[in-house]
């Protein structure tokens, strides 16, 4: 098990003088504890669910054992892995008059406290602790239900296709904005890098929750990350709200080693719910990694969703003024935002008010933007904003229409996260025709259904596939990607973003000598995409590609290579990819390979379809064509 | 065991993942709201969805108005003039374009009655210039000009 780690093992030697300070806790009232404490055992309240769900309990196995791995969040030494000692300690903390105010056990733990004292009774018999800073938090928040939040993928970025998941404190208070935003997060004083991979994984991080108000949520994700955010109201009221809060105020500041697969932001939070409404179950049965997006189908499925609202990146809103704009108007608000022309005279050539209202608020948008990037000072800033703002609150009146924004499919509607595929390839070459199957455990390829999912988009974690010549009874591996993601990400005209590919594996190719034999290759690309029309994508990239195999003549080979494709989705359901693409080596090896595929896929259902590949390559001197039939399904 | 050799496995491929990592440098005026430089592609490349997020900032519901000057004449209130430091930039754009969802929530943060509303808003509009009255404006200063405009046409 890897909580009881060398990590964890030094943390809790490390801890123990800490924990020493308030071992003393139990010694006053010990008689009228002790009578609390046999009623709790009586009632079996260490084995129910809601001192379960406060505690972080799991099945452990030697029991159980709370995911909490900060020690100053349990009252008994042995608490992480012992309920019972656990409830009993806490109960005797209620109860003690060594300590006062903040640091009183009844205002550190007042969640527990709560639900003890509904079940025992408590408040009567214990010294009364004043908590007024969480009667301040209380008084101030004024919680009136619960929202699951979804941010959802960064533009040009597949690996943001995973989202990331917050909760949503929802107050009295009409405006969204000044909810309380939840968050649980590795706290990483590297922010990216190799060693920041190797620590998110490995649990060397603390997982800590923040509570901020939603605007500065909505700043972050919606306006500079440009990530729309999908809320999913959720069926919880005041009272299970007011719970919450008490419960995150006994989470503060205590860590938990943060595990990017399983025990990472998205199967955290869901333990926030099952706290303040015991009866949900939503943490168990999960394998060894938790995708946000399925947490959200969890939710749904357990019923306690009322409404789902969209809020539209900054990007989306963008594109909705510039969309309803001309070419020229565009460029004044360009021109306006570079700093090349002044707000109040390059507005007077377009044709009428809407139109210079429309070219001011997308210059207002382009500065920002600019700014968050970092491409204007401060001051330059200030001033042409708020001279860009001028002149639009001196035209007054109502707002320019623009194109509506559509709502995309909900990410929870999308396609299942892990494939399984099934199919014949009937192939010319040495490998002969064989049954093949795949699999994936995440997340999507590019030619699967787009729904929930962005355009263009490809992210695949750890595919395999295996085929089997049935003639021979010969079980082969065929092909390995640990990473395999492609962005696509179109021009426009107001961004241009580069499209990119990187993947890396093991792949069973054939080689210019007859033989087959499997690969290590690593091939990476960037280039641009444009769409065609509203039938889909066009792209080109240059790529660099790298294999090694004895086979090659110094058994490696490196060079450059482009790929020139379409993928055109004209008719729902049917999505057609056609890719041509050439490698020539000239690093170990000396050879131009080509390959051609075109590629169908027919989707019957969201999470089943029917895929065709043709494909032709030549290797040396020998040309391989082959065609793959085979079924999609998504689990 | 099983999970040690996933992780070992998945090292190579975690190289990837998005983050959500930022660090804002709070202020209390006009482009105030910095957040640090867009990702580039390569950046991209090593990003993780750890989500690391501003550090100290746990429970940050109950922290104060990191240190602007409240406004004089309108009763203080710290969790406006954070709000309004906050969101500056989008507040300056929603009342020149005379509405906005950042408008709507300082309206609501000032007691507007929701039938004056619209009037607070147009108000605000016509008089941009004279509520950011100039670049360096802070939260308090902006608040002051806001209320006074409110009053003066007795939307507050």
């Amino acid at each position: 098990m890897r909580r009881s780690s060398v990590f964890a093992s030094l943390f809790f030697f490390l801890s123990l003088p800490a924990y020493h300070s308030f071992a003393k806790e139990d010694q006053p009232i010990p008689s009228r504890a002790d009578s609390f404490i046999a009623q709790a055992v009586e009632k079996s309240l260490h084995r129910s669910r809601p001192w379960r769900a406060l505690l972080h309990y799991k099945p452990a196995l030697n029991g159980s054992e709370s995911l909490i791995d900060d020690l100053l969040f349990f009252m008994a030494p042995d608490g992480k892995s012992n309920p019972r000692g656990e409830l009993e300690a806490t109960i005797r903390g209620f109860f003690t008059t060594d300590l006062e105010g903040e640091d009183h056990p009844q205002c550190r733990f007042p969640a527990r406290f709560h639900w003890l004292d509904r079940e025992l009774s408590l408040k009567s018999a214990v010294p009364k602790a004043q908590c007024l800073k969480l009667e301040k938090a209380l008084k101030d928040i004024d919680p009136s239900s619960v929202s699951m939040i979804f941010a959802s993928a960064h533009i040009n970025s597949p690996a943001s296709m995973f989202g990331h998941p917050l909760l949503r404190i929802d107050s009295q208070k009409k405006s969204a904005l000044l909810a309380q935003a939840v968050n649980y997060s590795a706290q990483t004083p590297e922010k990216r890098g190799v060693l920041f991979a190797f620590y998110g994984i490995f649990g060397y991080y603390n997982g800590l929750y923040s509570i901020l108000p939603y605007y500065e949520k909505v700043a972050e994700y919606n306006d500079f990350d440009m990530r729309s955010l999908w809320e999913y109201q959720l069926d919880i009221n005041a009272q299970e709200s007011r719970m919450m809060i008490r419960h995150l105020w006994e989470l503060t500041d205590k860590f938990s080693y943060y595990y990017f697969f399983d025990e990472n932001c998205a199967y955290i939070v869901l333990f926030l719910l099952e706290a303040v409404r015991p009866s949900l179950d939503l943490t168990s049965g999960w394998n060894n990694y938790v995708i946000p997006v399925d947490t959200f189908r969890r939710v749904l499925d357990a019923g306690i969703v009322t409404g789902v609202t969209y809020r539209p990146s900054k990007m989306a809103k963008m594109m909705a003024i510039a969309n309803s704009m001309s070419g020229k108007a565009i460029q004044t608000s360009r021109d306006i935002a570079t700093g090349k022309s002044e707000p109040g005279e390059s507005i007077q050539a377009l044709e009428n008010d809407d139109s210079r209202k429309r070219a001011l608020d997308l210059a207002a948008e382009l500065l920002q933007r600019r700014y968050a990037e970092k491409k204007i000072e401060k001051k330059d800033y200030q001033r042409t904003f708020l001279a860009t703002l001028r002149q639009r609150g001196a035209l007054g009146g109502d707002p320019p229409p623009i194109s509506p924004i559509t709502t995309p499919v909900r990410p929870d509607q999308g396609h299942l996260s892990g494939s399984f595929n099934l199919g014949y390839e009937s192939n010319d070459g040495p490998k002969g025709n064989r049954v093949t199957f795949s699999m994936r455990p995440a997340l999507h390829d590019i030619m699967d259904p787009q729904d929930g999912y962005v355009e263009g988009s490809q992210i695949e974690f750890f595919s395999l596939s295996f085929s089997f010549q049935p003639l021979e009874s010969k079980l082969w591996f065929e092909r390995a990607d640990l990473v395999s993601i492609v962005s696509l990400t179109p021009v426009n005209n107001l961004f241009f973003p580069m499209s990119w590919r990187v993947n890396f594996g093991l792949n069973r190719r054939e080689f210019a000598n007859e033989n087959v034999s499997e690969a290590f290759f690593l091939n990476a690309g960037g280039g641009y995409t444009a769409k065609v029309g509203n039938m889909g994508l066009v792209y080109g990239l240059l790529e660099a590609d790298a294999q090694a195999n004895h086979n090659f003549d110094k058994g490696y080979a490196i060079g450059p290579g482009i790929s020139l494709g379409l993928i055109l989705d004209p008719v729902p359901g049917w999505k057609t990819g056609i890719k041509a693409r050439a490698t020539r080596f000239v690093l170990g090896h000396d050879d131009t390979e080509y390959e051609v595929i075109f590629s169908q896929r027919y989707t019957a259902h969201r999470n089943m379809g029917i895929h065709l590949d043709l494909k032709g390559k030549r290797i040396g001197e020998r040309d391989i064509k082959s065609a793959l039939l085979k079924l999609v399904l998504f689990m | 065991m099983k999970k040690l050799i996933v992780s070992i496995v998945s090292f190579s491929a975690v190289l990837v993942f998005a983050s959500g990592a930022s660090a804002h440098n709070q202020g209390c005026g006009l482009g105030d709201q910095v957040f640090p430089g867009a990702d580039t592609v390569l950046t991209q490349l090593f990003a993780i969805t750890t989500n690391g997020t501003f550090a100290n900032q746990t429970f940050g519901i109950t922290s104060g108005t990191s240190g602007c000057v409240p406004p004089r004449s309108f009763v203080f209130n710290d969790d406006l003039t954070k709000y309004v430091a906050s969101n500056m930039d989008n507040i300056a754009k929603d009342m020149a374009q005379g509405n906005g969802e950042s408008l709507d929530t300082l309206a609501e943060m000032m007691d507007v009655p929701s039938n004056n509303r619209l009037m607070f808003n147009t108000a605000l509009q016509s008089n941009f210039s004279s509520v950011f009255s100039h670049e360096g404006i802070e939260a308090g200063e902006l608040i002051e000009n806001i209320a006074f405009v409110a009053q003066n046409h007795h939307v507050i």
